[in-house]
């Protein structure tokens, strides 16, 4: 069996984008990965050959990407607040449909355990919950006073949490669309500047633990005051929170000073949590074992990641990076 | 999203007793002043009861995000471009508000001032020419307040409106900004919408002392006039001014629109400062600047559009509606300016830096050609392609808008100075 650790990871292609690139997700076949690009397509590449093809057809960013139909269909949300659906596999994609799915940009979607639902989040404060075979809309969900940035599925199917710009984390019954409970134990990773007036924060990336005990919600934490300006004053932080009280069990972040915000987490079954972070000099690629704050590994990025995907082989990695490159990492021996 | 702090969280900043020490703090300047002919000044002022609105996005809001988007191309950024109500012309996704009143505005789309230093720019830009080491000139809005406001006038000639940043410790402005025209004609600066510091009368002070008092110091003054100077005179007229302001206290209260106003316009800082604008041009201030902050997005550009064009865009709608409706359009020039815009390519934090070789600003009203379009840049925003302007050929436009020679000098201790740079003129292409 080959033996993964985060410590031998290095990188094993780097691909070639039109533009810098806004985020990333491996199919779950693992034949491609796909990232949004600042040219406002969708570029997916053939992992064995490297082959680029652009999906076009969003009039903005793509921010957020997910999969349903067993994986053959892509979902695509963006910042023209359209929602797309793509067979993964046609030579050039066409979108099956293009939905206008929220007023303004749609920042976050994910999928149901089941693959039955795709849930959406944006900046006209709204939750919505589609059917992934037809794209319609199943319920809205109201309560969120601010732009939502994250939305995730709990494990176990019955609850969706969505988190904002201030990181007030609500928590949704599924079955009926239901506000639950908001707890704000991630509050830490907001501030308001008074100097320059305006708000910093926002959940910028969200997981669960498998086991559905634990809740990570990725963005930065304020550490100087001028993170605005320059960029300079923030770390890469997420706030882990126990799901069963809401309440915060701790916070990971990288143990050195380095100024980003943590674009992309994902959990591996190996025992420890990816984050990927990008800002102000540079980016990084972020360990850290379950319920310890500091990171036992991290690996310099060559320009800033913007997001972050586990291939379903469990070996390789996916970054999304500024410099227009989509670089893949693999945590096994060279 | 927009914080909506309410208007009166804070602090009473300004006035009377911040207006008297400014003017006692420079009155050397200011009493070596012979001023341009009086006389004749108010004899050209019969003719004209222009103003001047200036809105400042302070930290150089993104030209590609509100005047001039460059929608689908590699500078454009995510925000699309929407159409207005100026036929063929649009304006970014986040000003919905205003683009319905687009067909009172002017884009100025040339503007390259070759300034990409924040206090350099914003120098250039409120007052017309680089920053000269013997030299300080004034303030846009007290050359405006000089040349326009009629002598024996009840209220400041220019006020200067700010929220939050002052509550915070970072004020846009000292109130010293006449420089060698003189303190009287430097702003008042009010924050957070409170009336003028120290405006109404002290407690347990009856209305009969406070008239035995200033009787008292009158007679004093005229004692001392006989042997008195431009300082001493400058003294005296402070007073004057400050009782003009506390009898006009309640021309600074907001809190007298309607509610119906407060509603459309908006609860936080800037839209309340829009509002209290309204309501000093209704009452005659020549000059009222409302600043607005803070654009200095070098990180995370996008998001930080999303929420401060979100706190100006319905205010300044309503305003330039409000201001053609009531016929105050017509009379008043409307002035939106940055110190410089921002690079059309999107850096690594998502942010963008500052710049100031092709950039934009709004106009409307008087003597404005209105609506329209002046100048050009290139299809992804990097460079002026036609009808290039700069910050000189501005301030002339801006004054000779609302009537003002700029041709003429001030008299200061008999060295003439110009009222604008005579290296440059105003742009007559959009002069009416």
């Amino acid at each position: 069996m080959t033996r993964i650790d985060a410590r031998l990871t290095h990188e094993t292609a780097s691909l070639e984008a039109p533009a810098p690139l806004l985020c990333c997700s491996f199919d779950p076949g693992g034949r491609y990965v796909f990232a949004g690009a600042q040219d406002r397509s969708v570029v997916r590449w053939e992992l064995e050959t490297g082959t680029a093809t652009r999906l076009e057809g969003h009039k903005s960013w793509v921010r957020s990407l997910a999969f349903v139909e067993e994986g053959q269909v892509l979902i695509t949300a963006g910042y023209d607040g359209r929602l797309g659906w793509w067979q993964i596999d046609e030579k050039t994609p066409k979108p099956i449909r293009l939905i206008d799915a929220h007023k303004g940009w749609i920042r976050s979607v994910a999928v149901s355990p089941d693959g039955k639902l795709v849930a959406t989040a944006g900046n006209d404060l709204i939750v919505r919950l589609w059917s992934a075979t037809d794209g319609k809309l199943v319920r809205e969900l109201h309560g969120h006073t601010d732009h939502v940035y994250s939305v995730a599925f709990h494990p176990g199917g019955q609850h969706l949490v969505s988190a904002d710009l201030k990181l007030v984390t609500r928590d949704w019954r599924v079955s009926d669309g239901k506000s639950l409970r908001s707890f704000d134990s991630a509050r830490v990773l907001h501030q308001y500047d008074k100097s320059m007036q305006c708000n910093l924060g926002g959940a910028r990336s969200m997981a669960f633990h498998p086991d559905g005990e634990s809740l990570l919600v990725g963005g930065f934490f304020v550490v100087a005051t001028n993170i605005f300006d320059g960029g300079a004053g923030s770390k890469p932080t997420a706030a882990v929170i126990d799901w069963k009280t809401g309440k915060r069990r701790l916070l990971h972040r990288p143990t050195a000073p380095l100024p980003a915000v943590l674009w992309g987490l994902c959990w591996h079954e190996q025992g420890f949590w990816i984050g990927a972070s990008g800002g102000a000099i540079g980016g990084h690629l972020l360990f850290w074992k379950k319920d310890e704050p500091d990171d036992f590994f991290r690996l310099k990025l060559k320009s800033p990641g913007r997001g972050l995907s586990l291939h379903p082989d469990g070996q390789r990695l996916a970054i999304p990076h500024f410099d227009a490159r989509l670089r893949v990492f693999s945590m096994t021996q060279a | 999203m927009t914080p909506h702090t309410p208007c009166g969280a804070g602090s009473h900043l300004i006035a009377r007793r911040q207006m008297l020490g400014g003017l006692l703090g420079s009155v050397t300047t200011a009493g070596a002043l012979a001023p341009i002919g009086q006389a004749e000044l108010a004899a050209e002022l019969t003719q004209s009861d222009r103003q001047m609105l200036i809105i400042f996005l302070d930290g150089a809001v993104s030209q590609l995000e509100s005047w001039d988007p460059k929608d689908a191309t590699d500078t454009g950024g995510p925000f699309q471009a929407i159409s207005t109500s100026q036929p063929g012309v649009s304006v970014s996704e986040l000003l919905p508000h205003t683009s319905q009143q687009l067909h009172h505005l002017l884009l100025v789309r040339g503007v390259n001032t070759k300034e990409n230093n924040h206090a350099k720019g914003k120098y250039l830009m409120t007052k017309g020419r680089r920053q000269e080491p013997s030299t300080d000139y004034p303030d846009l809005g007290a050359v405006t307040s000089r040349l326009l406001t009629r002598p024996g006038a009840r209220l400041p000639g220019f006020v200067h409106l700010e929220d939050g940043r002052r509550a915070a410790g970072k004020p846009t402005s000292s109130g010293q900004d006449a420089a060698y025209l003189g303190p009287r004609y430097g702003s008042l600066v009010i924050g957070d919408c409170q009336p003028p510091e120290h405006s109404s009368p002290l407690a347990g002070q009856s209305p009969e002392s406070d008239r035995l008092r200033r009787q008292f110091r009158q007679r004093l003054n005229q004692r001392f006039a006989r042997r008195g100077n431009a300082a001493t005179r400058a003294f005296a007229a402070s007073f004057e001014q400050a009782e003009q302001l506390m009898a006009n206290a309640h021309v600074f209260d907001v809190s007298k629109e309607p509610a119906a106003d407060h509603q459309r316009y908006g609860t936080h800082g800037f839209a309340q400062n829009c509002l209290m604008a309204r309501r000093l041009l209704e009452h005659g201030v020549t000059c009222v600047k409302v600043m607005h902050t803070n654009y200095d997005t070098h990180n995370e550009n996008f998001n930080h559009h999303l929420e401060q064009l979100g706190e100006f865009d319905r205010p300044f709608a309503a305003l330039i509606e409000d201001l053609a409706l009531r016929g105050l359009l017509e009379k008043t020039l409307v002035v939106v300016t940055s110190e410089f815009g921002r690079t059309p390519k999107i850096n690594s934090k998502f942010g963008r830096d500052h710049w100031s070789n092709a950039w934009s600003l709004a106009l409307a009203g008087c003597g404005i050609k209105a609506p329209g379009v002046f100048g050009r840049t290139n299809d992804n925003g990097t460079e002026v392609v036609e009808h290039e302007v700069d910050h000189r050929q501005l301030f002339h436009t801006f004054l000779k808008a609302v009537g003002a020679d700029t041709r003429r000098h001030f008299d200061v201790n008999g060295r003439p100075i110009p009222v604008a740079d005579p290296a440059a003129g105003p742009i007559e292409e959009i002069l009416a």
